[in-house]
């Protein structure tokens, strides 16, 4: 079954580099699915207290999904933007059920701890980021891509700068704007 | 608003830019000119400062997922409808299929819930719920998942409430139950059941796999997922959707290929599911990721045969079969091979056109009869009739051989009978057909070995319905059986119903073939044979020279075939008197078999014999000699003195004989062959007739008119029993027991067959024949005797011209012509007349030199 399903993730990319727009939606429910499972991988008790970081996550999925096939750079492109896209799902999702499950949730810290190794809370947070990022979306749609690129898939900016086929310092310059668009939304509500 | 945030995103950046100072100038200059940009810039700019950590290298704490996988998913313990959703039972690509119970407390119901996960609502996936709602809901069958509803839940997430199927795929259910082959195909049939009722309420599934067809408790498999279903009038088949098959090893050539998706693809994956269920392999293993590869291997790579793949099974998927092996590769070795390979072919329309067509194909195995997908000879379909009827083969066997003699007795008659000569239908492709179909039923039994039992009626009937219900895809097979059938009916007498065979089959090697084609030809020439068995000559030459001018467009290589059909159209030619001509058709007939075979071979004996009646006919006597008793004597070397070749090859040398006026010669012959004959076949067959016939006349020439009055009676009465009633045979024999009669004075009798003779001679023959007007005569002759004087006078005249302008050199004939004449109109008191023709007699026979 892992056979196959490298085998298809590697078409379907192909195809959608091919223009083949359908099949980023069939990709979509495999990447999602795996990410989740892989993501449910790390509930065992042993992991209890273990701090994942989005990034192995897509990684894991990536090589689980592609393995060791070759991907043209629009197929990987195309892969780590679905991937972000579900991950990106994956988290709002669990951030609903959970506010929907505690009431009361009270956690409003949006800054990132660093001495707290970076740990960040799921709840309203990622809710607001977004119902943020979606706003941005409607606006400059590059930069909300290269947040979700960035934040989700966990990507440096040179890699997003390959994946999105601008230079770096392009991907720079949508980042801070973004940073700053998003910070100012969220801090306004 | 684009031009805006472009605006935006650019001015804040050249502003990071900048010092401080810079920037707190740029920014009240641009608040005079624009005071939106201007705050927005600064609010930005403001919320930027508190960015340094935002968004950087998130993580998600481990507890926190896990309190949210044990929840899983919010909807169990929520109800849908009257369902309530007990837990989760499985989950596919787009949704999660929970196992839902039936809350109302009215009767027990186990569902299966399908919703599509929340984070999928993207609009495609949506439609494609919908879709599969759409598709299930007008599909209801015993094999395929029930729909019993549909909707939206509250957080707008589509749903399907579908039958539960607690059961484990085709594939594995097979393997854990042992199931062997036959169970496996039963099994198999029930999913082409499902699939053929999609088809006919037009869906395609698209995607069949064992994935999706379930077997549950009670055995019964459930088709699934009709997700990628598609309805084939749907308009968008018209359109490019290449969808990518998510499961190539199954997908079709022309879905890999993107090309149009019909039916067909299903019988395609069929065909894949079923090698699989059988050989307990795949029959690609695509370990390769490139789509270009895996395109040029579903689209080009030849596939082992499901009895081969099993014989190195070193890494076998699911059969636990390493000692079994070479059992199961002995089963599925030929049919079975050969069905899955039809469904599975890579061009389209060589594919069975329905499931229909697919599954009857199994039926047909099961039950132990020929499959369509066989590539089909004779030989095949009736090695399985015989298997089928084992306990009935014996007497079959009998049967059979009567009718091969008799056939071959028939088709190869020597040319007999004193000067006139009937033809001989040396039709020797139907020999050979008959001879194949029947020779391979009897396996190894000699011929000569015979029994009175005529049992092949029942056989023909048989092979006949079969026929009729087993219509298969393969019109070549159709064809065939058709044209053997017709020919062997024919054979037997049976006229109608053997030239409706050969019109069907006529006309399906038309349509399949084109009107120029080596099948068409075949046929025409069939066609041929049977009106030169029904007498009509003209029809028949018009057939073979149509047949004839197809071969030889197409020919590059001459075949046996083209021999054959050489040879009928020369024997009419020889009818027709038109020697020349024929001696060219038989020449080039018999340089072909010696090309093809060799001297020893009965084909060559056969237009040797024919050759040589030719050259009979045309007053050749030496040449026709040489060419009869080289055809004799390759018969019987080859095939053995008791023959029924034999006994004709001795008919055509008495006549030779006769023609020589060697007469005790000829008798001898005739004997032999009479004897032969009835040793042969005993006394009651039809092809006795000829030889009786000519025993007849051959004693009317020796003047023995007791005996000859007998032989021909017998031999009328042979010929009434298997010939059409206007069969030049039996005018022949007609006219030689009128002539009898006539000379033994009993002239109602002669005048009463004489005339019938020429009835059907008039009927069956061109206005030319001689035959017609050798009736002519002894009928002109017997109605004088007869003192029918004016009847007489109105035939014997224009006889007599007739003769004297085209037959000129038949002096015997028109000197009796004359005689009568005059005897004539000196009985009915016209001296003039009379006189006239003792005058022209006379000039007659001087310029003749006869008296």
């Amino acid at each position: 079954m892992n056979h196959d399903i490298s085998h298809n993730v590697t078409l379907l990319l192909n195809q959608v580099s091919n223009g083949n727009e359908l099949a980023l939606d069939s990709i979509l429910p495999l990447v999602y699915n795996e990410l989740r499972k892989i993501s449910s991988k790390y509930l065992r008790d042993e992991y209890r207290h273990h701090t994942l970081q989005t990034t192995e996550l897509v990684h894991e999925a990536y090589i689980k999904l592609i393995g060791s096939n070759s991907l043209s750079w629009e197929s990987r492109a195309h892969f780590y933007g679905i991937a972000a896209r579900s991950m990106r799902q994956i988290l709002v999702d669990y951030a609903r059920k959970r506010k929907s499950q505690k009431r009361g949730s009270g956690l409003t810290n949006i800054t990132l701890d660093k001495a707290a190794q970076n740990f960040i809370n799921i709840d309203e947070n990622i809710l607001d980021l977004n119902d943020a990022l979606e706003k941005l979306e409607g606006i400059e749609e590059r930069s909300s891509k290269i947040v979700e690129l960035r934040f989700f898939s966990g990507l440096s900016i040179d890699e997003t700068a390959e994946i999105l086929k601008v230079s770096p310092a392009t991907i720079k310059r949508d980042w801070n704007f973004a940073k700053a668009w998003l910070y100012r939304e969220i801090s306004q509500n | 608003m684009k031009n805006f945030s472009d605006k935006l995103k650019a001015t804040f950046n050249h502003l990071l830019t900048l010092d401080p100072e810079s920037r707190t100038k740029y920014l009240s200059d641009l608040n005079k000119s624009e005071p939106e940009l201007e705050n927005e810039i600064r609010t930005l700019l403001k919320a930027y400062e508190s960015t340094e950590d935002f968004l950087e290298l998130p993580s998600i704490a481990a507890d926190t997922l896990h309190e949210e996988e044990i929840q899983n998913n919010s909807f169990i313990g929520k109800s849908i409808g009257p369902f309530k959703i007990i837990k989760e039972a499985g989950s596919g690509g787009m949704g999660i299929v929970y196992t839902g119970q039936r809350d109302d407390k009215e009767f027990e119901q186990q569902v299966a819930i399908k919703i599509l996960r929340n984070g999928l609502t993207t609009e495609y996936l949506v439609k494609r719920f919908q879709k599969e709602r759409q598709t299930l809901a007008n599909l209801q069958h015993p094999n395929i998942a029930k729909l019993f509803d549909g909707g939206t839940t509250d957080d707008d997430l589509p749903y399907l409430i579908m039958e539960f199927i607690d059961g484990i795929p085709i594939t594995e259910y097979c393997d854990e139950h042992n199931l062997n082959i036959k169970q496996r195909l039963k099994l198999f049939q029930s999913v082409c059941d499902a699939v053929q009722y999609a088809h006919q309420n037009l869906v395609v599934h698209r995607d069949i796999k064992p994935g999706n067809i379930l077997v549950n408790k009670e055995g019964r498999p459930k088709l699934l997922d009709f997700g990628v279903a598609k309805l084939i009038d749907e308009e968008s088949d018209l359109t490019k959707t290449r969808m990518w098959h998510l499961t190539p090893e199954y997908a079709s050539p022309e879905q890999i290929k993107g090309e149009n998706i019909s039916t067909r693809s299903d019988i395609y994956s069929l065909g894949v599911l079923l090698y699989q269920l059988l050989s307990g392999y795949q029959p690609y293993l695509i370990k390769t990721a490139s789509p270009f590869a895996i395109s040029k291997i579903i689209t080009e790579e030849k596939i082992k045969m499901p009895s081969e793949i099993h014989l190195n099974n070193e890494d076998s998927i699911d059969f636990e079969v390493k000692e079994r092996s070479k059992k199961v590769s002995q089963q599925l070795k030929g049919d079975l091979d050969n069905i899955v390979l039809k469904a599975m072919h890579k061009d389209q329309t060589k594919r069975y056109i329905s499931v229909q067509g697919f599954n009857n194909d199994i039926i047909r195995y099961l039950k132990g009869l020929p499959v369509a997908a066989r590539k089909d000879t004779i030989a095949y379909r009736l090695s399985k009739f015989v298997k089928r009827h084992k306990v009935g083969v014996a007497l079959f066997i009998i049967s059979n051989i009567i009718i091969f003699s008799s056939i071959a007795a028939i088709i190869y008659q020597g040319k007999i009978a004193a000067e006139e000569r009937d033809k001989t239908k040396i039709e020797n492709k139907k020999f050979e057909k008959v001879n194949s179909f029947l020779q391979q039923m009897l396996s190894s039994v000699d011929p000569s070995e015979i029994g009175r039992d005529v049992k092949v009626y029942d056989i023909l009937e048989k092979a006949a319905n079969d026929v009729e219900t087993e219509l298969s895809d393969q019109p070549e097979i159709e064809a065939s059986i058709r044209s053997t059938l017709g020919n062997t009916y024919v054979n037997l007498g049976e006229y109608d119903k053997g030239k409706s065979f050969l019109d069907k089959a006529l006309s399906i090697n038309e349509n399949t073939f084109g009107m120029e084609s080596e099948q068409t030809a075949q046929s025409l020439h069939d066609m041929g044979l049977y009106y030169d068995w029904v007498g009509d000559y003209k029809a028949a030459d018009s057939l073979y020279d149509k047949s004839i001018k197809i071969f030889r467009k197409l020919l590059k290589q001459p075949t046996k075939s083209f021999a054959e059909v050489l040879n009928d159209h020369a024997l009419i030619k020889m009818y027709y008197s038109d020697y020349d001509e024929a001696e060219k058709l038989f020449t080039e007939a018999i340089k072909i078999a010696l090309s093809l075979y060799s001297e020893k071979n009965r084909n060559t004996a056969v237009f040797m014999n024919n050759l040589a009646l030719n050259y009979l006919d045309a007053g050749n006597l030496d040449e026709a000699e040489k060419y009869f008793k080289k055809s004799l004597s390759t018969i019987i070397e080859l095939l053995g003195e008791n023959r029924p070749e034999v006994g004709s090859a001795y008919n055509n040398l008495a006549y030779l004989y006769m023609t020589k006026n060697e007469l005790k010669l000829a008798e001898e012959y005739l004997h032999k062959s009479y004897q032969l004959k009835v040793n042969l076949k005993g006394k009651d067959h039809s092809d006795v007739g000829l030889a009786l016939n000519n025993l007849g006349v051959i004693n009317i020439r020796i003047n023995n008119y007791v005996k000859a009055e007998k032989y021909l009676s017998e031999a009328i009465g042979q010929y009434k029993k298997s010939l059409a009633l206007d069969h030049p045979y039996i005018a022949l024999s007609q006219y030689w027991l009128g002539k009898v009669f006539l000379e033994t004075n009993r002239l109602d009798k002669a005048e009463d067959l004489l005339r019938k003779s020429l009835e059907t001679r008039i009927k069956k023959l061109p206005k030319d024949n001689k035959d017609i007007w050798r009736s002519k005569t002894e009928l002109g002759i017997c109605l004088f005797k007869n003192r029918k004087h004016k009847e007489s006078e109105t035939i014997l005249v224009p006889t007599l011209e007739y003769y004297k302008t085209n037959f000129s050199e038949d002096n015997e004939q028109i000197k009796r012509l004359y005689d009568y004449t005059i005897k004539l109109y000196k009985t009915t008191g016209n001296s003039r007349k009379a006189e006239k023709y003792a005058d022209q007699l006379a000039a007659f026979s001087q310029e003749k030199n006869i008296k």
